[in-house]
């Protein structure tokens, strides 16, 4: 009870930061909130977006566990995240190599070297790879073509078809890849997008990390006579644990509910085959184009409790040591 | 005053949140009083939005000559153009009519597979109908040979184009007319190939593998055809039609002369058409053989990604649209020349039997159609902006600019584009493959065919799996979608298929007033379908009870 009127009388004495608090709760709420809560009333509906609602019970969700695309989306958007923690190193490594570098001008001038692309719009970087996947003048095709890498491809193709490990041949010989018109290989397309991966935002988020270990630590390893590879592993990324933990909860999330690149690249149908079909751009493609808003609630609150359920097991088992 | 200025400097924060918060009022505010035609200047008018995807400089140009001659002759009026790209512009629309924002004028129709089954709902819920405006006369053909002419019938298609048949009235004001021809680099194809181009399909294929030997040859990116998902379904419908003509007879049950897609489902879910079959076959395989020279992947390009490689000499031809004739003609550094898509003798071994011909374009309709929106303040003012728009002298100046073809009768067209003219002989397209509701899967299962990526008897086994899975629900949605609409063309028919078969409803003809006529049409449409709908059912009976002498109501 005491408590309680300490608490009272504090917000009492700070009432203007609390009365600050206000508008942004009010559009979180209004934004963020409300939407979601309208997303799970529709989601028992068959709604159109609009006026047009008929109570149906679950309907939307059996349809979703028994909607061959959905799974086939989930399995898409599953390899997607596998890949993209693999896609995570190349982050960490370029932000300990700066953290090394001894020059305090040199290392600032790197930091503001990654800093820079960022202000090249989103859509500009997306045109720039399309054009670089483009079956005819791209950049890609090019560079294989004059390497002879994609005649290395081809026999290697040829050989995978002989030995029967592979069924049909993605390579022919005289013909470009189509990387963004084919099935097959679209998501290793997908994979490669934004090499060499280096994650502007990622790479300053780990940077606060490893500013923060102390230079006595490193005083020590060096008495001690650690080596460059054995401060990496048993120093700098148990310290930039709590760092990994925030970007892969930042990856799921983004991994999980993205779908806009698939939409710009290879349209609301997910490509050829489908190859591309994410949870997102299904969920996208039934609000929009087929108008069965209340069907795309109910994919939504099923993203929502998977990305919920792997955040948690991400707090839950990657340890932070403090 | 200072002592007040002396406390709010100590909530520096709070200070700035009320100035950001009053300064996007004041800009709202303004922009709301901007919107309703309040600028200063321009107090009290009447503000339009026209909202399209024509983004091309030609095509804006020529629609802002338009309105400024238009608000020449309306002082108090002012239109303004709000153009969206068409990669996002189905979705758009949808959006503002559902947040009835949307503009007062809508270019209608867009959306590709999936939305063929959505506007007619769109129209019924959120569109003007325009029957009793079409049949009056268009007051700006005054003094010309259309003065008394009703507006629907100045159109050459009699403004079939506007007519939206599932809900049987007028929605859409077409503004010019599109027909779809093969564009070609003349310099590139006289140095490969010669001065005639190809007739045939089989020296156009030989003509193609020309194209391919010199791009090799000459170490150059060379494509003889610029593929993308958007620039190959000319040939493939134009294909379509000329194989499988004959489908016409047995599909065309409502016999309006056109196949739609419900038409198709019923016998290609329950396989009394067969994708099998050897005129469809053909007709896929002829594609697939003519996919080898599009860029490889080309159902991933863009449209524009086709144009560049189009205009930057890496293509030797294109497929695409009258549309397309001005921003290609100024873009292009080589001389461009249109023609036919050629189609295969009746000597070909392999596909010769089954070419019907080429397809008509007797039954075109007006294109570029624009809707009057039902949340439009100025409905009545953005009528008479589309009357003017497609009266005689100005429909004829708008797409001479534009390098359109016009839409109404005596409206003479600029001279380029003749090779554009509409082919009143020829077939027209008798099956649609996709059926409802299975639109995805047909996108999706029939690239990985023409890619080469599957057999055609795995495309078929594929296909055919996910048209048994998807068109029940599919065809449930347009049975819901019918309903919600009223599908009086479906009533009609039953009338039509009762006059012939003696069936209940027989009776219906047209006499009486047009409540009587309703009645009649209702209860011959409930003798043929059955009762589907609470709506009809209650009408009937509503016109039951309305036709008996009062005091027989049992209601």
């Amino acid at each position: 009870m005491a408590r309680q009127t300490v608490r009272l009388r504090q917000i009492k004495s700070h009432w203007p930061l609390y009365l600050l608090l206000l508008p942004a709760l009010g559009l979180i709420a209004t934004f963020m909130y409300l939407p979601a809560a309208t997303g799970i009333l529709h989601s028992f509906y068959r709604w159109d977006g609009d006026e047009l609602a008929t109570y149906i019970g679950a309907d939307n969700f059996t349809k979703a566990f028994t909607d061959p695309t959905i799974r086939h989306a989930f399995a898409v958007v599953g390899i997607l995240f596998v890949a993209n923690l693999f896609k995570m190193i190349p982050s960490i490594i370029t932000a300990v190599v700066i953290h090394r570098v001894i020059s305090d001008k040199a290392r600032y001038v790197y930091r503001l070297l990654f800093v820079v692309p960022m202000v090249i719009p989103g859509m500009v970087v997306l045109l720039i790879w399309k054009f670089f996947y483009n079956p005819v003048v791209g950049l890609l095709n090019s560079f294989l073509t004059a390497t002879h890498l994609l005649d290395l491809f081809v026999k290697a193709n040829a050989w995978l078809v002989n030995v029967h490990l592979a069924d049909k041949a993605i390579f022919m010989a005289d013909r470009s890849p189509a990387w963004l018109g084919d099935s097959s290989l679209v998501i290793p397309a997908l994979i490669f997008w934004g090499f060499p991966w280096i994650g502007i935002i990622g790479v300053l988020i780990y940077l606060s990390g490893l500013e923060k270990i102390p230079k006595s630590v490193y005083e020590c390893a060096d008495l001690d006579g650690v080596g460059w590879f054995r401060k990496f592993v048993y120093i700098e990324l148990p310290l930039i644990a709590t760092q990994v933990r925030i970007n892969l909860v930042l990856l799921i999330i983004g991994v999980l509910s993205d779908y806009g690149l698939m939409l710009v690249l290879l349209d609301s149908s997910g490509g050829p085959g489908g190859a591309a079909m994410v949870p997102g751009l299904y969920m996208y493609y039934n609000a929009f184009m087929k108008r069965e808003a209340g069907y795309a609630c109910a994919i939504g609150i099923l993203l929502f409790f998977i990305i919920l359920a792997l955040t948690f097991i991400n707090n839950k088992f990657v340890r932070v040591e403090k | 005053m200072l002592s007040l200025w002396e406390n709010l400097r100590k909530y520096p924060a709070l200070l700035l949140l009320v100035l950001v918060f009053a300064a996007s009022c004041v800009v709202v505010a303004v922009n709301a009083y901007r919107g309703a035609g309040g600028a200063v200047g321009q107090e009290r008018k009447k503000v339009l939005r026209i909202a399209h995807w024509q983004l091309e400089q030609g095509i804006r140009n020529a629609i802002d000559q338009l309105i400024a001659d238009y608000e020449k002759l309306h002082p108090d009026v002012e239109v303004r153009q709000i153009l969206i790209p068409e990669t996002g512009y189905f979705q758009w629309v949808n959006t503002q009519l559902i947040g009835r924002t949307a503009p007062d004028m809508i270019e209608v129709g867009s959306g590709g597979t999936v939305g063929w089954a959505l506007w007619p709902k769109f129209y019924a819920r959120y569109f003007l109908p325009l029957d009793r405006y079409v049949d009056e006369p268009n007051p700006y053909n005054k003094g010309t040979a259309l003065e008394k002419v009703p507006w629907r019938k100045t159109y050459f298609d009699e403004m079939d184009g506007g007519y939206e048949e599932t809900l049987q009235s007028y929605y859409r004001i077409p503004l010019s007319a599109f027909t779809e021809r093969l564009y070609y680099n003349k310099d590139l194809v006289e140095e490969v190939w010669g001065p005639t181009f190809p007739t045939t399909y089989e020296e156009f294929l030989e003509m193609c593998r020309k194209l391919a030997e010199y791009g090799k040859k000459n170490h150059r990116r060379l494509v003889p055809i610029a593929g993308s998902g958007y620039n190959f379904r000319q040939f493939f419908n134009a294909y379509r039609t000329a194989f499988t003509a004959d489908y016409l007879d047995p599909l065309d049950v409502d016999w309006n002369g056109v196949v739609s897609r419900i038409e198709s489902a019923g016998p290609i879910y329950s396989g009394r058409v067969k994708l099998t079959e050897t005129p469809i076959r053909a007709n896929f395989e002829l594609v697939r053989e003519l996919s080898e020279f599009f860029p490889q992947g080309y159902t991933s390009l863009s449209r524009d990604e086709a144009v560049f490689l189009f205009l930057q000499g890496n293509a030797a031809m294109i497929t695409t649209g009258s549309w397309d004739y001005e921003s290609l003609g100024v873009q292009s550094e080589f001389h461009l020349a249109v023609t036919e898509i050629p189609l295969p003798s009746k000597s070909n071994p392999r596909y010769g039997s089954y070419v019907a011909g080429p397809q008509t374009e007797a039954g075109i309709h007006g294109g570029f159609p624009i809707g009057v929106t039902k949340m439009s303040r100025n409905a009545e003012v953005a009528l008479d902006f589309l009357q003017y728009a497609t009266s005689l002298k100005k429909n004829e100046e708008v797409n001479r600019a534009m390098y359109w073809l016009p839409v109404i009768k005596g409206a003479e067209p600029r001279d380029e584009l003749r090779p554009f003219a509409p082919h009143t002989e020829g077939y027209s397209a008798s099956i649609e493959y996709e059926g409802p509701g299975a639109e995805m899967a047909y996108a999706q299962i029939s690239i990985e065919y023409l890619s080469g990526k599957l057999s055609y008897e795995e495309f078929v086994d594929q296909f055919m799996r996910a048209y048994h899975r998807e068109v029940p629900a599919g065809i449930q949605d347009v049975l819901r979608n019918d309903e919600q609409t009223l599908n009086q063309e479906m009533r009609f028919a039953a009338i039509r298929r009762a006059a012939l078969t003696s069936a209940p409803g027989a009776t219906a003809v047209a006499t009486g007033d047009s409540a009587a006529q309703y009645k009649r049409i209702m209860e011959a449409y409930v003798a043929q379908v059955g009762v589907r709908d609470s709506d009809i059912r209650d009408w009937t009976d509503n016109a039951r009870l309305a036709e008996q002498p009062a005091g027989q109501s049992g209601r």
